[in-house]
């Protein structure tokens, strides 16, 4: 069967390279499907399909895939091992189309895949290129696509940076969100820490929204052996932004084997502004996340205020 | 006219607390008692209890606070000025008494913190994330299985020559290492100063990971009326850990303060304790988020509800009925 209709979970590293993903497919002739918002009955179907163990992203990421069956021809689950340097993803992105695969046996799901790799020297572009040739387009064409796609990528990463540099100049209480994009976005984990803040009247900023090279520079001034690109990128972002921020979330989704070590250094290190570690898990409602989250404010504002009763 | 007279109460998971002070926040009345799973019955207890103390002829209550993991449900049901968490409740309260404090340790029945403070306001704090091991319930479970009550824990645990090592990072861990250190025949007070041991090393390890802890340090929370468990921090910590003798009562009486210096008054009644406070939980439909959302009712009429992720769940609860 031809396949029409490219299905796109929305979950993981849609929050970094959604834009490219669509509008590649799109650029080459087909229908993209994004699944929708993350909410509970998205997450209760991804956790009955993933195994205990796993992290709480990788279950909601299951239940997108779910969500899209019956919806699309094919659904686009890329390999990530790593980058164009020696920074690696963890090995859930090294796996993904192969997990997904397994995990939806019997139910003659199509996956469409690329697959980056540090070790083999693999270029964003080059992937792509097999990608759309494997899908019977020309190398112009699919050039073309690509090409176009990772410009509108690119602008739209500029402006999140341009808007985050906007709310850096203004004078409210400023938070910055730390974490993986795919915890700080989901609508159903820090999303709603997000909404929180802003509900409050504060400024909400992300550290996926910083540079990325200036970003992964900065993290080797943090640690020189620290394998995680992710978790670079947030480490030197909270290292760019921390003299101009009231206070740093650290937003972790359990269980995560990267956020664990480097968390637990980021809050022996950062030194000199508020921290608050958030460990996001299954759990119903948001009372405790939110209990947290007013108490953070509160010191940052007392603070501020040079005392209680001022 | 009557001298102003500020009301504070503050509903843990295990148990309820409620003082009330004057302008100069000494202490007019205090109760302490159990929770028992119903925050509106004790607070009701607690009303009756405060109302027996109070000069109702010389004052009157013309502010309240509510803190807690109940302080919204609660707050509600008596018309509090204010409502908040407990951590800066704590903080407000402790820095009152103790001008000097630095660090305030607090172990509760379902929840531990540690708040550190700097020219008497809090600048970081930290609590136990996602689960309860080394709290109040973790000891009283032990206790019962042990056969003693928690409240002789402390001194069970001073007449020890030695603590046994016990693994508290987690209850069922150490329920295990608990019975294997019976069987091989630990005697009971080392087993019981193992446990005060244990749960010091959890929290220095867990909620109180990356803090500097600087004296002076004062703690509070049920479990700091375990002598045994004192004695285990100065130990680790080599720093005097000072009890107040009114530590438990310090969320109650930090709000207390917060609705003294808010300036917002309103009437307040006793009478509250008379009336007929439900609380029903629904599941809203309208998306596929089923949020639970709690409504409340005062003889019958809805005062207040949430829960909710989105304003759909405020209509669900009005449509359930302003009326129960």
């Amino acid at each position: 069967m031809a396949i029409q209709k490219i299905g796109i979970p929305r979950g993981l590293m849609i929050y970094r390279d959604g834009i490219l993903w669509k509008s590649f497919f799109e650029n080459l002739g087909y229908q993209s499907v994004v699944s929708g918002k993350s909410d509970r009955q998205i997450l209760d179907e991804g956790i009955q399909l993933a195994i205990d163990e796993t992290c709480l992203p990788f279950k909601v990421y299951l239940g997108h895939v779910k969500e899209l069956i019956g919806k699309c021809d094919a659904v686009f689950a890329p390999r990530m091992g790593g980058f164009e340097s020696k920074e690696r993803m963890c090995t859930r992105y090294q796996s993904l189309p192969d997990l997904v695969e397994n995990i939806f046996k019997g139910t003659q799901l199509q996956i469409l895949t690329v697959s980056y790799d540090w070790y083999d020297h693999t270029k964003e572009e080059k992937v792509y290129m097999e990608l759309g040739l494997c899908l019977g387009k020309t190398k112009k064409e699919v050039k073309k696509a690509y090409n176009l796609a990772k410009k509108e990528q690119e602008s739209w990463f500029k402006s999140q940076e341009k808007k985050q540099g906007k709310i850096l100049e203004g004078t409210k209480t400023k938070i910055l969100l730390a974490g993986h994009p795919y915890v700080l976005h989901d609508g159903y984990m820090g999303g709603e820490i997000a909404e929180i803040l802003k509900r409050m009247g504060h400024e909400v900023l992300y550290t996926d929204y910083v540079n990325r090279e200036n970003a992964l520079k900065r993290s080797y001034h943090f640690s020189k052996v620290m394998p995680w690109i992710i978790n670079r990128e947030m480490t030197g972002a909270i290292m760019l932004l921390k003299d101009k921020v009231d206070g740093i979330v650290l937003i972790s989704a359990y269980p995560c084997g990267p956020d664990a070590l480097v968390n637990d250094m980021l809050i022996r290190k950062i030194n000199g502004i508020p921290v608050l570690q958030l460990t996001l898990d299954a759990q119903e409602g948001t009372a405790g996340v939110e209990t947290r989250i007013e108490s953070f404010i509160d010191i940052i504002q007392y603070q501020k205020a040079g005392g209680y009763g001022n | 006219m009557k001298k102003k007279a500020y009301l504070g109460i503050d509903i843990g998971s295990i148990s309820t607390k409620g003082v009330i002070i004057n302008e100069n926040k000494d202490f007019l009345a205090e109760c302490y008692l159990w929770t028992e799973g119903n925050p509106t019955e004790a607070t009701k207890k607690v009303l009756t209890e405060l109302q027996k103390n109070f000069d109702g002829e010389q004052y009157e209550i013309v502010a309240s606070g509510t803190t807690g993991s109940a302080r919204k449900l609660v707050g509600s049901m008596i018309g509090a000025q204010v409502v908040k968490n407990e951590i800066t409740a704590h903080a407000v309260g402790t820095t009152s008494i103790h001008p000097d404090v630095r660090t305030i340790l607090e172990i509760g029945g379902q929840d531990s913190k540690i708040i550190c403070v700097e020219n008497g306001v809090a600048v970081d704090y930290a609590m136990n994330t996602l689960c309860a091991a080394g709290t109040g319930a973790f000891l009283s479970s032990q206790a019962h299985r042990l056969g003693v009550e928690v409240e002789d824990f402390g001194r069970i645990a001073l007449s020890a020559k030695r603590a046994a090592p016990v693994a508290a990072r987690c209850t069922v861990f150490a329920e295990s290492d608990l019975v294997h250190k019976l069987q091989v025949g630990y005697p009971r007070e080392e087993i019981i100063a193992g446990l005060c041991k244990a749960v010091v090393g959890n929290y220095l390890n867990n909620v109180a990971k990356g803090k500097k802890i600087i004296s002076p340090v004062v703690f509070q929370g049920g479990v700091s009326k375990n002598e045994g468990v004192v004695k285990m921090f100065e130990e680790e910590l080599g720093m005097p850990v000072l009890v107040d003798e009114k530590g438990h009562l310090m969320g109650a009486f930090g709000i207390a303060i917060l609705a003294k210096e808010s300036r917002q008054e309103g009437a307040f009644d006793f009478h509250v304790a008379d009336m007929e406070f439900k609380t029903r939980e629904i599941t809203c439909g309208k998306c596929a988020n089923h949020c639970e959302i709690i409504c409340v009712y005062r003889d019958g009429k809805l005062i207040d509800s949430w829960g909710n992720r989105c304003p759909n769940g405020e209509i669900t609860a009005k449509n359930q009925g302003e009326t129960y």
